[in-house]
């Protein structure tokens, strides 16, 4: 099976920055085969996160459609000085996925239901993914965070949990919740940038 | 205030891209981002800082459907297409190395669609002679539900029965090897063939005589990356020359 085990580090090729800005100013240039070749370099991981926001295949699959579909659409408004082209895909899949979660927790409240019965009945676990063990620049800061603000931001980026969400998952209280973000967020800057 | 502190402005910028920004806020930060600069810079500031989170999340591989949808929404809107059938690969630098890997990369992950994009890429660069096939059979307690193949054009899944899943859940695919955890290896669409995602762990487990097997678990996969629910179907690996 050595064809399958070389893929992941073909694939981090595919990932590299500044062929993925090429690509994007093709996009721009509305060539579509580039924006192919974006998504196939990047919607595993856009799929993957859709998933653990959403929890359901098929929306997911619509916020990676929603974020392709704005990706061609604002391609020219990527500026590569800001930030990498990963992390700006990365941040069209996420406020598209929040979209459809702000939709779903507009519905909850007209169906006068707090919390959907995934997020009630345990099978969502509250724990995070382990971090302590990285060392990468924002897991290694996070895994320098106290227990509490560590698991807020997790739950927050990673399963799409809004503050109630977190205070519900962590059994702590709302303020609580909000403080451990704020403060946990500015830690977690100063680590970065140092 | 130590000018270490995140100002209000700033604040919410982190909150929107953490997505703890919610509801009317979020809209109302959305609209004011179109307008000011500086907050598109302090956005795109932590969506650098926090994309390396996005690497907790398994990958999963996606349906050739989801493309076709982006394909027919911008068919839809009138976006003037170029033909990704008729265009011509880059020359070779860095995009011509990127057109190999990538071909290479559809190949070995069975994403590739038929047409030139995949041609021009065997024509680019032989593959590797192929290893071998191995396929299992995976059945319940009556009859057979799903053949699963591991082959040089990508790692899918094909039912062969009629297995019934209920509506909100979803069969997940796991490698059991003797003397570690099940690894799952994908969850099974409805309907035709699903292609599997492998990485490096899961590629090495992929060997004649290991067990698979396919465990019930609430749409979306197994929250622990270990089956929750039953087994419902189990095979074992054969190569097959």
């Amino acid at each position: 099976m050595d064809a399958v085990g070389v893929m992941p580090a073909v694939a981090s090729l595919v990932d590299g920055d500044e062929t993925m800005a090429a690509l994007l100013s093709r996009c721009a240039g509305r060539d579509r085969r580039a924006l192919r070749q974006l998504y196939d370099a990047m919607s595993p991981v856009m799929l993957g996160v859709a998933m653990r926001m959403l929890r359901s295949r098929s929306l997911a699959e619509e916020a990676v459609q929603d974020a392709f579909v704005q990706v061609w659409d604002r391609a020219g408004q990527f500026d590569p000085s800001l930030g990498s082209p990963r992390a700006w895909l990365l941040g069209i899949l996420r406020y598209r996925a929040l979209d459809r979660l702000d939709a779903e927790a507009r519905h909850r409240r007209l169906d006068g239901v707090e919390l959907d019965e995934a997020a009630q009945g345990g099978l969502l676990p509250p724990v995070a993914p382990d971090v302590s063990e990285d060392s990468v620049g924002v897991r290694r800061c996070l895994g320098e965070l106290a227990d509490g603000p560590q698991r807020s931001i997790l739950l927050a980026y990673v399963e799409g949990c809004s503050h109630g969400e977190i205070a519900e998952r962590l059994g702590e209280p709302l303020g609580t919740v909000k403080s451990w973000i704020l403060r946990g967020l500015q830690s977690l800057k100063r680590c970065l940038e140092r | 205030m130590s000018d270490k502190d995140l100002t209000e402005r700033e604040q919410q910028a982190a909150e929107y891209v953490l997505g703890t920004l919610r509801g009317p806020a979020r809209r109302q930060f959305e609209a004011e981002l179109a307008g000011d600069a500086a907050l598109r810079r302090s956005v795109a500031a932590w969506e650098e800082h926090l994309a390396g989170l996005a690497d907790t999340v398994e990958p999963m591989p996606p349906s050739e459907s989801i493309w076709q949808g982006i394909e027919t929404r911008l068919d839809a809107a009138g976006s003037p297409a170029a033909d990704v059938r008729t265009i011509q690969p880059d020359g070779r630098g860095a995009l011509g190395r990127l057109w190999d890997s990538l071909g290479f990369w559809r190949l070995t992950t069975g994403l590739a669609t038929a047409g030139a994009l995949a041609l021009a890429v065997v024509v680019a660069r032989p593959p590797p002679p192929p290893p071998p096939t191995l396929i299992a059979v995976l059945s319940g307690e009556k009859a057979p539900a799903f053949a699963v193949r591991f082959a040089a054009s990508g790692p899918n899944v094909t039912p062969v029965g009629r297995p019934e899943v209920a509506g909100d859940r979803d069969l997940e695919l796991w490698v059991v090897a003797e003397g570690s955890n099940p690894v799952s290896i994908g969850l099974i669409g409805e309907g035709g063939v699903t292609p599997l995602n492998l990485d490096g762990a899961a590629a090495s487990l992929v060997k004649p005589g290991v067990l698979l097997a396919v465990s019930l678990e609430p749409a979306g996969g197994s929250p622990t990356r270990q089956p929750t629910g039953p087994i419902l179907y189990t095979g074992t690996l054969v190569e097959v020359r």
